[in-house]
């Protein structure tokens, strides 16, 4: 198994399926690996697996929810009680059990949007940050139950995806204004909420996301305004920031541009908001304060 | 038995017939031992021999050739003198002792004298009465030449030292004290000794300084035994004399120590009908010098005179709750006859004085202390050998937290020993069981100390960047260990360890940090709001990690989380599972422990304005050992299992619990 081929399979996912994250690409990535290459033992499947991790991180695609995704997928998979079966009966185990985790990460989303739909009332207002798949569908699932609310959307530098998910939301017709990455101070006395998604949330509480979201976090906490995350349940990771400086190199930068060596002049894709800034964690495990994440994450991982 | 209102004369001449018989015996005992480990085991039993009661002279005797075969080990600077010599190494043999033991007893362990000073100066306000007599006496006393001096000196030493430990024949304790202290015509150089001994009994080493007062301590004590006429009277004046002498000042010592023959002549009047018997030897807490130490009978006036004088010390109003009677009370009223192991009873006074300190280096002293009790138990007949051993184990358990009140560490191992104790099955051979028990305990050791040690010292590498400030607070052996085997890795950083005056932890930590190549930089508590603007991390460790989240550790602890806040340098504390405790509190009022009030002095200042704090009754000086750190302040525990946030502390004690 090559890493070039693993990720031929990663990219080719992402361009052919719209909507699909990058974690969810991972994912499926896996499943094709474990079925396509054969192995003889769990080991080497291990192996392969952690090959395939490694293949991905250098994609030039984010990092953070790959990471946490394959860790969970590889935890969840051999979980099972394996010993007793042969290999095959093993692989066919995993196999399945891959594609259930698979299914229930592609319902995460859904389970996310409908318990954020109380929490969107009528008229609020909302403040959002960039693209955020699930943020998109918990609003369109909200303008779907026919509510009337209004969004802020920032630009998000440097790749404005802001500007994609505006126009996915008034397409949608939801009453949506682009704001400038600046503006977000000026703008926070307006809004009743701040709704956010996450890259990766960390074992504190805290999650990682794209650069920016720390700094409209502090605003909100200093103007009072609650702040929500949505994310899936297989974003949580084991890591835990005690700065921004500590966030791991891999989920900061590209992967080319990690190689490229002198990372001091360069910009950091994502940063770090810590648990004090978030009041809720809406997840499809339940909704959960900051420091019940690490509960969860003992229970899965533990 | 010599009379008690005799002449000195009198005195010494049975006195010298008693040490010729007795130095003829112990001669051909005397043989050096060649490995120190060997001499150290049996000087620790010798130590606890001497701490616990002997029943007969003959243990006494054995004690004494013992001793005296140690002694012929590290001879430590000491006057020119071979008895001095050989007495010193005594000290020696306590460190020895405590070396052999470095591995299973926390590096903490450390002997200060420091606090010799402080048991000497009690000594020396016990035996001030003595004194007098004694110089009365040498005037008096005749002195032979000076080679049987010094045999009888030695032989007296010897004597001095079996019978300051545990004397059945108490009658005669006195007068031989007395006999000793007078025998040597050069003083300066016996008496010293004597004065060693008595302070090496208590298992501290002696340093130079307390001669004199050592030389005084011993004539006090002639002069005691001279005043009180019932030799149990005079034992206890000097017990009481002792207890006083913890309440009175030093300045006033002369003073009270004329108010002391008064008082103890009173008291032998009273006492003198009550008791007939020799006065049995108690159990003694090696802190405290022999004869302040001898066993206090328990006639309810004397113990009800140092209750008086424990009342009277002053409490802080808030601290009510907190404050023990036991000071160095409890150690009197040990029962004669007890059953406790001598190992219990060795470390009961290691965890009073504070030898042993840091919450890893207890537990591991009572695991240890609780497998030799095991190995050493013999079970009675008809008895099963789980009820048998949680009898004793009861017992011993009571003494030692009377010592000192248990940390949690020390509270979680007893669980778990206990739990181990109640699973053998009921008819398990004895053998068999013991094998199993000790086994448990070296696995309790090395899975939930070291190898949590391991992981932990792994988890917090990562954390540890080139280039960092890294701030420590108070003394941890985990964090001892973090720091070297960072920079063992390679990692370049720089420790700093921030302490006080009153504790003598930072600055031993910082000792072993330096000796293990850590680039450290010290600096006092007050620096801290100074210092914290540069530091990147700050990282302690903890006592215990309460239910709610919050952290109990060393006072001081909280005042470098609040500043670290304060400049948004992140907190980590780093604390092992078995640490977790059940208790909640919210500030370190509710539940503390006091700790000796006369440490918060500066002793090294002659003109402190606290010396004399006692006799000052709006004075109270409170020492505080733990405060209390909420969980807001702290960014992460670390943990063999995880670097948790601070609130997860009770899921992980739910796991552990499963």
């Amino acid at each position: 198994m090559k890493k070039e081929e693993v990720q031929e399979i990663f990219l080719k996912i992402l361009e052919e399926e719209a909507d699909v994250s990058a974690g969810v690409a991972a994912i499926k990535t896996f499943l094709t690996v474990i079925e396509n290459y054969k192995v003889t033992t769990v080991r080497e499947l291990h192996l392969n697996l952690q090959l395939a991790v490694d293949a991905m991180r250098h994609c030039d695609q984010p990092v953070t929810a790959v990471s946490s995704g394959c860790k969970l997928f590889m935890r969840f998979i051999t979980f099972a009680k394996l010993d007793d079966k042969s290999f095959e009966e093993c692989e066919q185990i995993m196999l399945q059990r891959g594609q259930i985790f698979l299914d229930t990460l592609l319902e995460a989303r859904g389970k996310v949007a409908k318990q954020a739909l109380p929490f969107i009332s009528d008229g609020c207002k909302i403040l959002t940050h960039s693209r955020s798949r699930v943020v998109l569908q918990a609003m369109l699932e909200a303008a779907k139950a026919n509510k009337r609310f209004e969004v802020f959307v920032t630009m998000s530098c440097p790749d404005n995806s802001g500007e994609r998910m505006h126009k996915e939301l008034v397409a949608a017709g939801i009453e949506a204004t682009l704001i400038l990455d600046a503006a977000v101070g000026y703008i926070m006395e307006q809004v009743d909420i701040v709704m956010l998604g996450a890259e990766g949330v960390t074992e504190s509480g805290g999650i990682i996301n794209k650069i920016g979201t720390y700094t409209i976090a502090m605003a909100a906490l200093e103007l009072k305004k609650p702040v929500y995350v949505l994310t899936e349940s297989f974003k949580f990771s084991r890591v835990y920031p005690l700065n921004q400086r500590d966030i791991p190199k891999e989920f900061k930068y590209l992967s080319s541009v990690l190689s490229s060596g002198n990372l001091s002049k360069q910009h950091p894709l994502v940063d770090y908001t810590p648990p004090a800034y978030i009041t809720l964690l809406f997840t499809d495990l339940g909704i959960l304060t900051p420091s019940a994440v690490s509960d969860e994450l003992i229970k899965l991982y533990l | 038995m010599s009379s008690k209102g005799d002449t000195d004369k009198t005195r010494e001449e049975v006195l010298a017939a008693r040490q010729a018989k007795k130095q003829a015996k112990h001669k051909p005992k005397k043989k050096p031992t060649d490995d120190s480990k060997e001499a150290s085991q049996p000087s620790v039993k010798q130590l606890s021999t001497k701490t616990s009661e002997s029943e007969n002279f003959d243990s006494n005797n054995k004690t004494n050739p013992s001793l005296n075969t140690n002694n012929d080990e590290k001879p430590k600077k000491s006057p020119k003198n071979n008895t001095s010599t050989e007495i010193s190494s005594i000290s020696l043999n306590k460190n020895q002792y405590v070396d052999k033991s470095r591995d299973e007893v926390d590096k903490a362990v450390k002997i200060e004298p420091e606090l010799t000073l402080d048991v000497s100066k009690d000594n020396v306000k016990a035996e001030r009465m003595a004194k007098k007599a004694a110089k009365q006496a040498k005037k008096k006393g005749a002195v032979d030449s000076g080679d049987t001096q010094n045999k009888v000196g030695k032989a007296n030493i010897d004597n001095f030292e079996s019978e300051n430990i545990k004397a059945p024949q108490t009658s005669t304790e006195p007068t031989i004290m007395v006999k000793n202290i007078d025998k040597p015509k050069t003083g300066v150089s016996a008496e010293p000794k004597c004065a060693k001994i008595v302070a090496e009994i208590g298992g501290m080493p002696v340093g130079n300084e307390t001669f004199k007062e050592m030389v005084e301590t011993l004539k006090d004590i002639v002069i005691v035994a001279k005043d009180v006429q019932a030799v149990t009277d005079k034992v206890k004046a000097i017990n009481i004399g002792a207890t006083k002498d913890e309440d009175s000042s030093k300045s006033k010592a002369d003073l009270k120590a004329e108010r002391r023959a008064k008082q103890e002549a009173q008291r032998a009047a009273k006492q003198a009908a009550q008791q007939q018997k020799a006065t049995e030897v108690k159990k003694e807490p090696s802190k405290e010098p022999s004869v302040p130490k001898e066993e206090k009978s328990s006639k309810p006036k004397a113990v009800d005179k140092i209750k008086t004088k424990s009342q009277g010390m002053q409490k802080m109003n808030w601290f009510q709750h907190l404050y023990t009677e036991h000071d160095k009370e409890a150690l009197k009223q040990m029962q004669i006859n007890s059953n406790l192991h001598p190992a219990v009873i060795k470390l009961g006074i290691q965890l009073a004085s504070h030898v042993v300190t840091g919450s890893n280096a207890r537990c591991i002293a009572l695991l240890d202390t609780l497998k030799k009790m095991v190995r050493d138990y013999s079970l009675p007949a008809r008895t099963e050998f789980a009820r048998g051993l949680e009898s004793q184990l009861a017992a011993s358990v009571e003494f030692l937290w009377s010592m000192r009140p248990p940390a949690a560490s020390q509270t979680n191992a007893l669980k778990y020993f206990r739990h181990h104790l109640t699973q053998l099955p009921n008819n398990v051979d004895e053998f068999d069981a013991k094998k199993q028990l000790q086994e448990e305990i070296d696995r309790y050791i090395a899975e939930q100390i070291d190898k949590a040690g391991e992981a932990i010292s792994t988890a917090v590498r990562e954390k540890i960047s080139t280039g960092d400030n890294i701030l420590t607070y108070g003394c941890s052996s985990l964090i001892e260990r973090i720091f070297s085997e960072a920079h063992e890795a390679g990692v370049q950083f720089r420790a700093v360890v921030v302490g006080t005056r009153v504790q003598r932890g930072a600055r031993e930590m910082l000792r072993r940090l330096v000796s293990r190549g850590v680039v450290c930089t010290y600096a006092d508590i007050s620096a801290l709001s100074f210092l914290m603007r540069d530091m990147s991390k700050v990282l302690i460790g903890a006592a215990s990690l309460l239910a709610n989240g919050a952290v109990l550790a060393p006072v001081g602890s909280l005042q470098a989380a609040l500043v670290a806040r304060a400049h948004n340098v992140p907190l980590l504390v780093a604390c092992e599972t078995h640490k977790f405790s059940d208790n909640v509190q919210t500030d370190a009022f509710v539940y503390n422990e006091i700790g000796d009030p006369d440490d918060i002095i500066d002793k090294s200042d002659d003109n402190s304005p606290l010396k004399d704090w006692r006799s000052n009754p709006n004075l109270t000086l409170l020492n505080l050992t733990y405060d209390v750190t909420p969980p807001s302040l702290v960014t992460a525990v670390v943990t063999e299992q995880a670097i948790l946030p601070c609130t997860s502390a009770p899921v992980v004690l739910r796991f552990r619990l499963s």
